[in-house]
């Protein structure tokens, strides 16, 4: 068990070193920026392999290295296909990333979009839920971080979360979405050479068999594909997936930035790509049983796994894979959240005159404010921010249904779309609180979709969809 | 140094990501009682534990039994277990076994989880008919 402790100086070399490197190379990306949309967006022209990166890379975050795991570990089979199907999201989002761009060629936000689709009323709701969706990710990632880096080294989780915040922050503000995407490039490279040989490694010394056989007498259900609670897992799992991206700022800055013609193909692309990760993380997982080891909590079982079979070296290679997939996630979500609240807040309520250096100067702000905000509340270390995460999934579901039938169905009115946001979440909170997590989503997105067709089939008005380019 | 470790990351980290809530309780004899409907048991690290050498997981059905070793600061978590009623025991050479309580895992009924499953699969495929039909058919840009 103590092959995974990395001890304190190693972790800090290890620190020190990708720190360093992020924060100068996000200086030197973001050297040219003059404007805002140099800044927020990268110019508006990011090519197809650095699209397909960052999309990637942003959407394996510590959960797909440490909850796909766990979820393999707790719902066997059925835990580690149904996580990998939150590949979905990217794929579903690829025609609408081609949509928002053609329908708004000068947009900046998610929240751009609804404002101008729908007017204020499902503005107000959608920001409401957009910002306890992008805080609740952002405050958790700090703290999984200093968790994380705590736990697989002699640092403390100050020290960890403290400097995971620090390196992201610094990057982010120096270079904006340009450094973003470029390291969540390099990122992307690191975490899925590392899984790959992981599970490589896990094949080899374990082998198909011995699982099997292991598997069959310790933990039969694991592969039983009639696994009640798996089953129920499987499809909420999707839809929170597509909910998290259909209407996060971090897929649609990204929509926005993309050159023309690059968005669909990138984010198919990154979705098939990104489609076998939580595979490979979660394969690892069924290898405990076999290696006769019993985590002290499930989402610890890929590091253990892992550290077991790569002895010493395993403890670098987990705690770089683990920075970056932490690094990649933080960065964007930083960008994104920080460009929300710049566009829809501070540029919409406090100050419509703002030009193009106030709004760069802003946007810096709320980076730092940001990250000094996130290191407040995870320095608590607050346990309901976990659970936060967890029915987050009743919010972000009940907007799928706003946005696909607001970028392409122009009956529906702005009224019944902040009414299907609003019920849809509240049924969805009903439902987890009530029934249970397995059901949040599914739930929320059901009666948000029941709530958009009664306000298409009652709807005499027509959008018209020119007006979104005007505005 | 490192038991605090492994303290800290059990506790930490099952706040952090843990999906599912395993519900427990003590029997009124002190002993664990746990009940699961998703065949999965969090066993809770209690400093008297240290002196044991194995944390043993038996079937009362089939009789078949599991040794797991015991870390000093750890606890257990163990999946993917059937129906069934299940022995926790304690093992130690020296100073003999201590039964610690027991599992009963009752899965959810399949007519449940089907019934989720297929509600969940008719609006994915709304879902997919619906971004099919619309990014398919014709519109004014």
């Amino acid at each position: 068990m103590t092959d995974f402790m990395l001890d304190g100086s190693t972790a800090l070399i290890i620190l020190v070193v990708f720190g360093v490197v992020w924060i100068v190379w996000g200086w030197y990306l973001g050297r040219d920026n003059r404007t805002i949309e140099d800044y927020a967006l990268a110019g508006r022209s990011v090519g197809f392999a650095m699209a397909t990166a960052t999309a990637m890379a942003t959407w394996i975050t510590s959960n797909t290295t440490l909850v796909a795991p766990q979820l393999t570990y707790q719902f066997g089979v059925w835990g580690m296909l149904g996580y990998s199907m939150a590949a979905l999201g990217l794929i579903l989002f690829a025609p609408l990333a081609q949509r928002i761009r053609t329908l708004l060629p000068d947009g900046f936000t998610s929240g751009d979009f609804i404002y101008r689709r729908y007017g204020r009323f499902a503005w107000v709701m959608f920001i409401i839920i957009s910002l306890c969706y992008a805080m609740g990710w952002l405050v958790s990632l700090g703290m999984a971080g200093g968790l994380l880096l705590s736990s697989l080294s002699d640092l403390d989780y100050m020290t960890g979360m403290t400097a995971i915040l620090i390196i992201c922050v610094g990057y982010t503000l120096l270079g904006g979405l340009k450094a973003v995407i470029a390291t969540d490039f390099v990122q992307s490279i690191v975490i899925i050479v590392g899984v790959v040989a992981v599970a490589w490694v896990c094949i080899d010394k374990v082998g198909f068999s011995t699982m099997h056989t292991t598997l069959s007498q310790t933990q039969p259900e694991l592969l039983n594909l009639l696994f009640p609670a798996a089953i129920m897992f499987f499809f909420n799992n999707i839809f929170f997936g597509i909910g998290e991206i259909f209407h996060s700022n971090v897929w649609w800055s990204r929509a926005f930035a993309f050159a023309d013609g690059i968005g669909k193909r990138s984010y198919l692309t990154a979705g098939l790509l990104w489609l076998p990760i939580p595979i490979v993380t979660g394969f690892i997982a069924l290898a405990a049983s076999s290696l006769n080891l019993v985590p002290p909590s499930a989402d610890m079982v890929g590091p253990m796994v892992a550290a077991k079979l790569l002895g010493s070296m395993g403890a670098v290679f987990i705690f770089i894979i683990v920075f970056s997939a932490l690094a990649s996630s933080m960065d964007s979500l930083l960008a994104a959240t920080s460009d929300l609240l710049t566009q829809d807040i501070y540029k919409k309520l406090v100050n419509p005159q703002a030009n193009s250096d106030r709004l760069l100067k802003v946007n810096r702000y709320i980076v730092l404010a940001l990250g000094i905000g996130t290191w407040l509340i995870a320095s608590l270390k607050l346990a309901t921010l976990g659970a936060l995460l967890n029915f987050t999934g009743a919010f972000v579901a009940s907007t799928i249904w706003p946005i696909v039938y607001g970028l392409y169905q122009p009956k529906l009115t702005g009224k019944w779309a902040g009414a299907a946001m609003l019920t849809g979440t509240l049924c969805g909170l009903a439902g987890y609180f009530i029934v249970g997590f397995y059901v949040a989503a599914i739930v929320s997105c059901a009666v948000s979709l029941v709530i958009c067709r009664t306000g298409i089939a009652r709807s005499r008005s027509h959008f018209e969809w020119q007006t979104l380019k005007g505005a | 140094m490192t038991n605090m470790k492994f303290r800290k990351l059990a506790a930490g980290t099952a706040l952090l990501f843990t999906l599912s809530v395993v519900p427990f309780a003590l029997a009124e004899d002190g002993k664990l009682a746990i009940i699961s409907a998703d065949g999965t048991a969090t066993i809770g690290w209690k400093e008297s534990y240290a002196s044991y050498d194995a944390l043993s997981l038996s079937s009362k059905e089939s009789g078949t039994s599991f040794d797991y070793p015991v870390i000093d600061g750890q606890g257990w978590v163990v999946s993917g277990l059937s129906d069934g009623e299940y022995e926790l025991s304690l093992l130690s050479e020296s100073r003999g076994d201590h039964p610690l309580g027991s599992i009963t895992v009752e899965h959810y009924a399949l007519e449940t989880a089907f019934s989720l499953f297929t509600m969940g699969f008719v609006i994915f495929s709304y879902l997919l008919y619906t971004l099919y039909k619309i990014t398919r058919g014709p519109r004014n840009d």
